[in-house]
Protein backbone atom coordinates (compact mmCIF):
# COMPACT_ATOMS: atom_id res chain seq x y z
CA UNK A 1 0.00 0.00 0.00
CA UNK A 2 1.28 3.47 -0.78
CA UNK A 3 1.77 6.16 1.84
CA UNK A 4 -0.97 8.28 0.25
CA UNK A 5 -3.47 5.40 0.38
CA UNK A 6 -2.48 4.77 3.98
CA UNK A 7 -3.14 8.42 4.90
CA UNK A 8 -6.54 8.48 3.16
CA UNK A 9 -7.53 5.29 4.95
CA UNK A 10 -6.21 6.29 8.35
CA UNK A 11 -7.29 9.92 8.49
CA UNK A 12 -10.60 9.84 6.58
CA UNK A 13 -11.47 6.28 7.58
CA UNK A 14 -12.07 5.32 3.94
CA UNK A 15 -12.14 1.68 2.86
CA UNK A 16 -9.01 0.33 1.24
CA UNK A 17 -10.76 0.30 -2.14
CA UNK A 18 -11.96 3.91 -1.84
CA UNK A 19 -8.57 5.11 -0.57
CA UNK A 20 -6.79 3.37 -3.44
CA UNK A 21 -9.20 4.82 -5.99
CA UNK A 22 -8.50 8.34 -4.69
CA UNK A 23 -4.77 7.70 -4.62
CA UNK A 24 -4.86 6.58 -8.25
CA UNK A 25 -6.86 9.66 -9.18
CA UNK A 26 -4.23 11.87 -7.51
CA UNK A 27 -1.50 9.90 -9.23
CA UNK A 28 -3.05 10.07 -12.71
CA UNK A 29 -4.94 13.35 -12.74
CA UNK A 30 -2.73 15.21 -10.29
CA UNK A 31 -5.55 15.69 -7.83
CA UNK A 32 -8.77 14.33 -6.39
CA UNK A 33 -11.56 15.68 -4.22
CA UNK A 34 -10.99 13.72 -1.02
CA UNK A 35 -13.29 15.57 1.34
CA UNK A 36 -16.19 18.00 1.29
CA UNK A 37 -17.89 19.97 4.03
CA UNK A 38 -18.04 23.27 5.85
CA UNK A 39 -15.15 25.69 5.66
CA UNK A 40 -14.11 24.86 9.22
CA UNK A 41 -14.13 21.14 8.52
CA UNK A 42 -12.13 21.61 5.35
CA UNK A 43 -9.55 23.81 7.08
CA UNK A 44 -9.15 21.04 9.65
CA UNK A 45 -8.72 18.41 6.92
CA UNK A 46 -6.28 20.54 4.92
CA UNK A 47 -4.24 21.16 8.08
CA UNK A 48 -4.16 17.42 8.73
CA UNK A 49 -3.14 16.65 5.14
CA UNK A 50 -0.34 19.20 5.37
CA UNK A 51 0.92 17.56 8.54
CA UNK A 52 1.05 14.28 6.57
CA UNK A 53 2.93 16.12 3.85
CA UNK A 54 0.15 15.83 1.28
CA UNK A 55 -0.40 18.81 -0.99
CA UNK A 56 -3.98 19.65 -0.03
CA UNK A 57 -5.89 22.77 -1.00
CA UNK A 58 -9.50 23.84 -0.66
CA UNK A 59 -11.93 25.77 -2.81
CA UNK A 60 -15.62 26.53 -2.91
CA UNK A 61 -17.77 23.92 -4.62
CA UNK A 62 -17.91 24.84 -8.29
CA UNK A 63 -14.39 26.29 -8.30
CA UNK A 64 -12.68 22.91 -7.92
CA UNK B 1 13.95 -1.47 6.79
CA UNK B 2 10.96 -1.92 9.09
CA UNK B 3 9.53 -5.32 9.91
CA UNK B 4 7.10 -6.82 12.39
CA UNK B 5 7.73 -9.54 14.91
CA UNK B 6 4.56 -10.36 16.80
CA UNK B 7 3.45 -7.13 18.42
CA UNK B 8 6.79 -5.45 17.98
CA UNK B 9 7.89 -3.23 15.16
CA UNK B 10 11.55 -3.65 14.38
CA UNK B 11 13.88 -1.45 12.39
CA UNK B 12 17.17 -2.61 10.97
CA UNK B 13 19.71 -0.02 9.87
CA UNK B 14 23.29 -0.29 8.79
CA UNK B 15 25.85 2.21 9.96
CA UNK B 16 25.89 4.09 6.66
CA UNK B 17 22.08 4.34 6.75
CA UNK B 18 22.19 5.80 10.26
CA UNK B 19 24.74 8.37 9.13
CA UNK B 20 22.64 9.22 6.11
CA UNK B 21 19.49 9.71 8.18
CA UNK B 22 21.36 11.82 10.72
CA UNK B 23 22.70 14.03 7.98
CA UNK B 24 19.36 14.38 6.18
CA UNK B 25 17.51 15.14 9.43
CA UNK B 26 20.12 17.74 10.33
CA UNK B 27 19.55 19.44 6.98
CA UNK B 28 15.79 19.26 7.40
CA UNK B 29 15.96 20.85 10.85
CA UNK B 30 18.16 23.61 9.52
CA UNK B 31 15.69 24.25 6.73
CA UNK B 32 12.84 24.29 9.25
CA UNK B 33 14.67 26.96 11.27
CA UNK B 34 14.82 24.79 14.32
CA UNK B 35 14.79 27.01 17.45
CA UNK B 36 18.10 25.48 18.52
CA UNK B 37 19.65 26.99 15.44
CA UNK B 38 17.56 30.14 15.14
CA UNK B 39 18.72 33.44 16.65
CA UNK B 40 15.72 35.43 17.77
CA UNK B 41 12.15 34.38 18.34
CA UNK B 42 9.68 36.79 19.93
CA UNK B 43 8.41 34.74 22.93
CA UNK B 44 5.09 36.63 23.12
CA UNK B 45 4.38 36.27 19.42
CA UNK B 46 5.22 32.60 19.73
CA UNK B 47 2.94 32.24 22.73
CA UNK B 48 -0.08 33.71 20.99
CA UNK B 49 0.76 31.95 17.77
CA UNK B 50 0.91 35.06 15.63
CA UNK B 51 4.41 34.69 14.33
CA UNK B 52 3.47 32.69 11.28
CA UNK B 53 4.42 33.91 7.84
CA UNK B 54 1.68 35.02 5.46
CA UNK B 55 3.26 34.26 2.10
CA UNK B 56 4.49 31.03 0.62
CA UNK B 57 8.24 30.46 0.82
CA UNK B 58 10.45 31.15 -2.19
CA UNK B 59 12.37 28.02 -1.30
CA UNK B 60 10.71 25.23 -3.33
CA UNK B 61 11.12 22.68 -0.52
CA UNK B 62 9.51 24.93 2.10
CA UNK B 63 6.82 25.83 -0.43
CA UNK B 64 6.09 22.11 -0.80
CA UNK B 65 6.15 21.40 2.96
CA UNK B 66 3.94 24.44 3.66
CA UNK B 67 1.77 24.91 0.57
CA UNK B 68 -0.95 27.51 0.03
CA UNK B 69 -4.28 26.24 1.31
CA UNK B 70 -6.39 28.42 -1.02
CA UNK B 71 -4.56 28.46 -4.34
CA UNK B 72 -6.74 31.20 -5.83
CA UNK B 73 -7.24 33.26 -2.74
CA UNK B 74 -4.27 35.18 -1.43
CA UNK B 75 -5.97 36.62 1.65
CA UNK B 76 -7.42 33.37 2.91
CA UNK B 77 -4.13 31.61 2.18
CA UNK B 78 -2.28 34.24 4.18
CA UNK B 79 -4.61 33.89 7.19
CA UNK B 80 -4.48 30.11 7.06
CA UNK B 81 -0.70 30.12 6.88
CA UNK B 82 -0.36 32.62 9.72
CA UNK B 83 -2.43 30.43 12.03
CA UNK B 84 -1.29 26.96 11.00
CA UNK B 85 2.31 27.12 9.84
CA UNK B 86 3.96 27.73 13.24
CA UNK B 87 2.31 24.59 14.69
CA UNK B 88 3.04 22.53 11.62
CA UNK B 89 6.64 23.67 11.68
CA UNK B 90 7.00 22.79 15.37
CA UNK B 91 5.40 19.41 14.73
CA UNK B 92 7.88 18.64 11.97
CA UNK B 93 10.79 19.75 14.15
CA UNK B 94 9.62 17.64 17.10
CA UNK B 95 9.16 14.57 14.91
CA UNK B 96 12.61 15.03 13.38
CA UNK B 97 14.17 15.37 16.85
CA UNK B 98 12.40 12.24 18.12
CA UNK B 99 13.62 10.26 15.13
CA UNK B 100 17.14 11.59 15.46
CA UNK B 101 17.18 10.71 19.17
CA UNK B 102 15.93 7.22 18.45
CA UNK B 103 18.78 6.72 15.97
CA UNK B 104 21.23 6.77 18.86
CA UNK B 105 20.63 3.06 19.53
CA UNK B 106 21.55 2.08 15.96
CA UNK B 107 23.10 0.50 13.82
CA UNK B 108 21.60 -2.96 14.18
CA UNK B 109 18.04 -4.18 14.58
CA UNK B 110 15.99 -2.59 17.33
CA UNK B 111 12.39 -2.21 18.41
CA UNK B 112 10.57 1.01 17.49
CA UNK B 113 8.03 1.81 20.20
CA UNK B 114 4.46 2.71 19.24
CA UNK B 115 4.76 6.40 20.07
CA UNK B 116 7.71 6.71 17.70
CA UNK B 117 5.96 5.16 14.69
CA UNK B 118 4.14 8.32 13.70
CA UNK B 119 7.23 10.56 14.03
CA UNK B 120 9.14 8.06 11.89
CA UNK B 121 6.40 7.90 9.26
CA UNK B 122 6.06 11.67 9.01
CA UNK B 123 9.78 12.44 9.11
CA UNK B 124 10.60 9.91 6.39
CA UNK B 125 7.93 11.55 4.27
CA UNK B 126 9.29 15.05 4.94
CA UNK B 127 12.76 13.88 3.95
CA UNK B 128 11.39 12.29 0.78
CA UNK B 129 9.47 15.44 -0.12
CA UNK B 130 12.48 17.65 0.54
CA UNK B 131 14.81 15.50 -1.51
CA UNK B 132 12.28 14.92 -4.29
CA UNK B 133 11.61 18.64 -4.60
CA UNK B 134 15.32 19.49 -4.62
CA UNK B 135 15.93 17.16 -7.55
CA UNK B 136 12.85 18.44 -9.35
CA UNK B 137 10.89 15.24 -9.03
CA UNK B 138 7.28 16.04 -9.80
CA UNK B 139 6.07 12.66 -10.85
CA UNK B 140 8.06 9.73 -9.57
CA UNK B 141 6.92 7.45 -12.37
CA UNK B 142 8.52 9.60 -15.02
CA UNK B 143 12.03 10.01 -13.81
CA UNK B 144 14.56 11.10 -16.38
CA UNK B 145 18.18 11.17 -15.46
CA UNK B 146 19.65 14.02 -17.45
CA UNK B 147 22.14 15.05 -14.86
CA UNK B 148 24.67 12.46 -13.69
CA UNK B 149 25.45 14.43 -10.57
CA UNK B 150 21.93 13.76 -9.34
CA UNK B 151 22.22 9.97 -9.61
CA UNK B 152 23.34 9.43 -5.98
CA UNK B 153 20.44 11.58 -4.77
CA UNK B 154 18.01 9.42 -6.72
CA UNK B 155 19.57 6.45 -4.97
CA UNK B 156 18.90 8.04 -1.59
CA UNK B 157 15.39 8.98 -2.68
CA UNK B 158 14.70 5.38 -3.68
CA UNK B 159 16.07 4.12 -0.40
CA UNK B 160 13.79 6.51 1.54
CA UNK B 161 10.86 5.33 -0.58
CA UNK B 162 11.68 1.73 0.32
CA UNK B 163 11.98 2.60 4.00
CA UNK B 164 8.61 4.36 3.82
CA UNK B 165 6.89 1.40 2.12
CA UNK B 166 8.31 -1.02 4.65
CA UNK B 167 6.86 1.09 7.47
CA UNK B 168 3.46 1.48 5.78
CA UNK B 169 3.31 -2.31 5.24
CA UNK B 170 4.08 -2.90 8.91
CA UNK B 171 1.40 -0.40 9.97
CA UNK B 172 -1.37 -1.95 7.85
CA UNK B 173 -0.44 -5.55 8.69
Amino acid sequence: MSYVTYVFQTYFGYSKARAEQLMLQVHNAGRAVVSAGSREEMERDVTAMHSYGLWATMAKDGDV
Amino acid sequence: MFSRSGNQVLLELEEIEVELLNSLIGQLLELLHDPEESEHIDPLAQLVGLNGPTVISEDPVLARLFPDAYPDDENNSADFRRFTQPDLQRQKQQNAHLVRDSLKGFPGEHQVTDELLSPWLLTINDLRLALGTRIGLQNETEVQLNDDTLTPIFGIYDWLSGLQSSLVEVLVE
